[in-house]
């Protein structure tokens, strides 16, 4: 099965970032681990592109962030833990309903059920 | 680390951040994490490849091309502050110093044209509120106070802009931390004497009958400028000698 990659992937981040941080607090290579790990090794995004989104989300009141504190001895400058906000929950609820009615619509089309 | 493959990341970050039009504050965030993320697929990478220059190639590689992360990034700052962090060009005849001119000089040249675009634009606000219908009703004193300190915060960015012309102009010329403080101060003290051109103006122009009035009452006109300061000194994210140094630190990297 081909990798998924680039703007194939771009359109869905926002929920899917939202939805990893369902499960916890993380920083942003956590949340990368997360989403990576979850697309079974077919999910390859540019790193450098979560950021964007995270601050895009915080902007929006969906997630919210803090400086690490502890960093657990890890040398190199601080990372920032992102946190799903009630914003986010609710918004992650209509994100989950609009990729249900997206797949029911688009799957039979493109399964060749029509 | 070999210094010279972290300055290739660091590098990598500021092709990101660099070009971006916001604060210094969110600037600064946005480097830092950048640069942790790309430390940490760096250690990641270390652990494949045999030697620091693939690990460093290849934790580049994954980190994505910086172009399309700028325009990303771009994108995230709110529009307010895409807009007033348009740059002055630091190049202007103006702004620059001049080879021989003393730092006081250049201070107090720079100040006065700062001040007097200020309150010349302050008038101009001024005089449109007085011949239109704000001043066909005469206004009482609270109105009076209360046009006087909007239009002084609406006069503000134009400060803030120039400000930070100047203060781009110091960097370049390698004068951080005293651009930083020069900066600050410049701003605080330009504001001041708009805010004294201001209550002049309302005593000139007699929008209240009650001068007294106005005058034991200007001191609510420094509300906002109390309120505004901190914002900018926050907002230029270069308020103490620690942050400018860490800033210069990033904008030395040649990207060439």
């Amino acid at each position: 099965m081909p990798d998924i990659t680039g703007d194939r992937l771009r359109g869905h981040l926002d929920t899917m970032v939202l939805s990893v941080l369902e499960r916890g607090p993380a920083h942003g290579l956590a949340i990368i681990q997360r989403i990576e790990s979850a697309g079974s090794g077919l999910l390859h995004m540019k790193e450098g592109s979560l950021y964007p989104a995270l601050y895009r989300l915080e902007g929006q009141g969906l997630v919210s962030a803090e400086w690490e504190r502890d960093s657990g001895g890890r040398p190199g400058p601080r990372r920032k833990l992102y946190k799903l906000t009630r914003k986010g929950k609710a918004q992650l609820g209509r994100g989950r309903a609009e990729w249900e009615t997206f797949v029911a619509t688009i799957g039979p089309i493109v399964g060749g059920a029509t | 680390m070999n210094p010279t493959l972290d300055e290739q990341l660091r590098v990598t970050v500021e092709r990101c951040v660099r070009p971006i039009r916001a604060t210094h504050r969110r600037k600064d965030r946005m480097r830092e994490e950048l640069y942790a993320h790309l430390l940490a697929l760096y250690e990641q990478q270390r652990e494949v490849h045999d030697n620091d220059e693939a690990a460093t190639t290849a934790a580049r590689e994954q980190f994505g091309d910086p172009r399309d992360i700028r325009d990303d990034l771009q994108a995230s700052v709110p529009r307010l502050e895409r807009l007033a962090c348009v740059r002055l060009h630091p190049d202007n005849a103006q702004w620059r110093r001049k080879p021989d001119e003393s730092a006081f000089r250049y201070d107090l040249r720079t100040m006065a044209a700062v001040t007097t675009l200020a309150m010349g634009a302050y008038f101009v606000l001024v005089a449109i509120g007085h011949y239109t219908q704000v001043g066909a009703h005469r206004p009482r004193a609270m109105t009076a106070y209360l046009v006087t300190a909007s239009l002084a915060t609406a006069v503000s960015p134009i400060l803030f802009m120039l400000n930070t012309a100047k203060r781009e102009s110091l960097r370049k010329m390698g004068q951080a931390p005293w651009a930083a403080a020069v900066s600050t101060g410049a701003t605080i003290f330009a504001t001041a004497l708009m805010l004294i051109a201001a209550i002049t103006i309302c005593y000139i122009i007699n929008w209240t009958a009650n001068a007294p009035v106005v005058a034991l009452g200007s001191p609510f006109l420094l509300v906002p400028l109390l309120l505004l300061t901190p914002v900018l000194v926050e907002w230029q994210g270069r308020d103490s000698l620690r942050a400018a140094r860490r800033f210069e630190l990033w904008e030395r990297l040649s990207l060439e």
